[in-house]
């Protein structure tokens, strides 16, 4: 716990200076600010700066062949952030979902339901928690065991990405 | 004159006093939402090792769940509350309990399937399914609401479902916890208690 995951999306003239393929996917935490520092210095254009703060992903029965990662999003920029999917190595496909919640017969119904893309508004966070949103690690190629760390990267709309190490826990 | 008030005042106060002597003691107030008339409850439905009838558990508090495998978020969040409940009794009373898992989705979940689900959270759990039409009426029986959704292809769906714990005692449905009030540990521990 306690490590948190930047992206850093800074205006034209500064993400110049990382030719593709080199820029790294997991900034430390002070170069992340600093670079925050020259995009406002640079010209106040709106970009958006995801951040993680990771949760963990769920472990599951063997013979289940998916599960669910937890984690909180933020948007520390100024524009709306989109997320539009993640991948993993330890599953086929991963996609965002959202719980359904409705009554019936006087009870409780729960499902879930698959999003396109979700959006974290400037300065907002969304959870991605049970009973709200989760990830769902679709097609487990192996499972998982209680400890290990699984590596996700999270893709957004802009093209950015972030890696997000989450260990494996059954809770 | 001037006391006159105090009268009514201490009238009223006696009154609370013997109302709470009145009380009954050390009678459990439920967390969860207890049936003014339990409703006898009984099905025969698919075990690992074959057939298994609510009722050969005459002796036991039974937790129901109605779920299925495929589910990673709501159902898992459920069996995990009932995880902690149960291994928050002690030895003797946990022998007196039983945690029953039915998957509504017999397609992809065979008895096996769903036993090694169940068995995964505590292994006294039991996981059972049956043929589609006796599930149906199972659900039927509980008031469990279930669909398919989201329909991608064969063996490619999710289920919504009624995500209610249900109490059952010497065959009888008895009390109900909803999705949010079963991860009260504490309390969902006393109302099993209280129920043993």
């Amino acid at each position: 716990m306690g490590h948190l995951y930047f992206t850093c999306r800074v205006p034209f003239p500064a993400t110049a200076w990382y030719p593709k393929g080199v820029k790294p996917l997991l900034w430390p935490r002070s170069l992340a600010s600093g670079l925050t520092l020259v995009g406002l210095l640079l010209g106040g254009a709106a970009w958006a700066q995801a951040l993680a703060t990771p949760g963990w992903v769920r472990l599951v029965p063997p013979v289940v062949k998916d599960t669910a990662a937890y984690l909180t999003l933020e948007n520390r920029g100024s524009a709306p952030l989109r997320l539009v999917g993640a991948e993993t190595e330890v599953a086929q496909r991963v996609s965002i979902h959202m719980d359904h919640r409705e009554h019936r017969g006087g009870q409780v119904v729960l499902g879930m339901r698959p999003l396109p893309h979700l959006d974290i508004p400037p300065k907002g966070k969304v959870e991605f928690r049970p009973g709200k949103y989760h990830l769902m690690l679709e097609g487990l190629r192996r499972p998982l065991k209680a400890g290990e760390k699984v590596t996700l990267v999270l893709k957004f709309q802009d093209g950015s990405r972030l890696k997000v190490i989450l260990p494996v826990e059954m809770r | 004159m001037k006391a006159k008030p105090l009268v009514p005042i201490l009238l009223v106060l006696g009154l609370v006093a013997v109302a709470y002597l009145l009380l009954p003691k050390g009678s459990h107030s439920f967390y969860g939402t207890r049936l003014l008339n339990p409703k006898p409850v009984d099905f025969v439905l698919e075990g690992p090792q074959g057939p298994v009838r609510l009722s050969d558990f005459q002796d036991k508090l039974v937790l129901i769940f109605f779920g299925y495998v495929h589910c990673p978020d709501v159902c898992p969040t459920t069996l995990l509350a009932l995880k902690r409940a149960y291994e928050g009794l002690s030895p003797k009373e946990q022998e007196r309990v039983q945690v029953v898992f039915i998957s509504v989705d017999p397609e992809r979940d065979t008895p096996g399937v769903s036993d090694q689900y169940a068995k995964a959270f505590n292994p006294s759990f039991l996981g059972l399914t049956g043929s589609p039409e006796t599930i149906q009426e199972v659900a039927r029986t509980f008031g469990v609401y279930y669909q398919k959704t989201q329909y991608r292809g064969p063996g490619e769906y999710l289920v919504d479902h009624t995500a209610t714990t249900f109490v059952v005692k010497e065959g009888q449905l008895v009390l109900l916890f909803s999705p949010d009030k079963v991860e009260e540990t504490e309390k969902v521990l006393g109302d099993l208690q209280a129920l043993l």
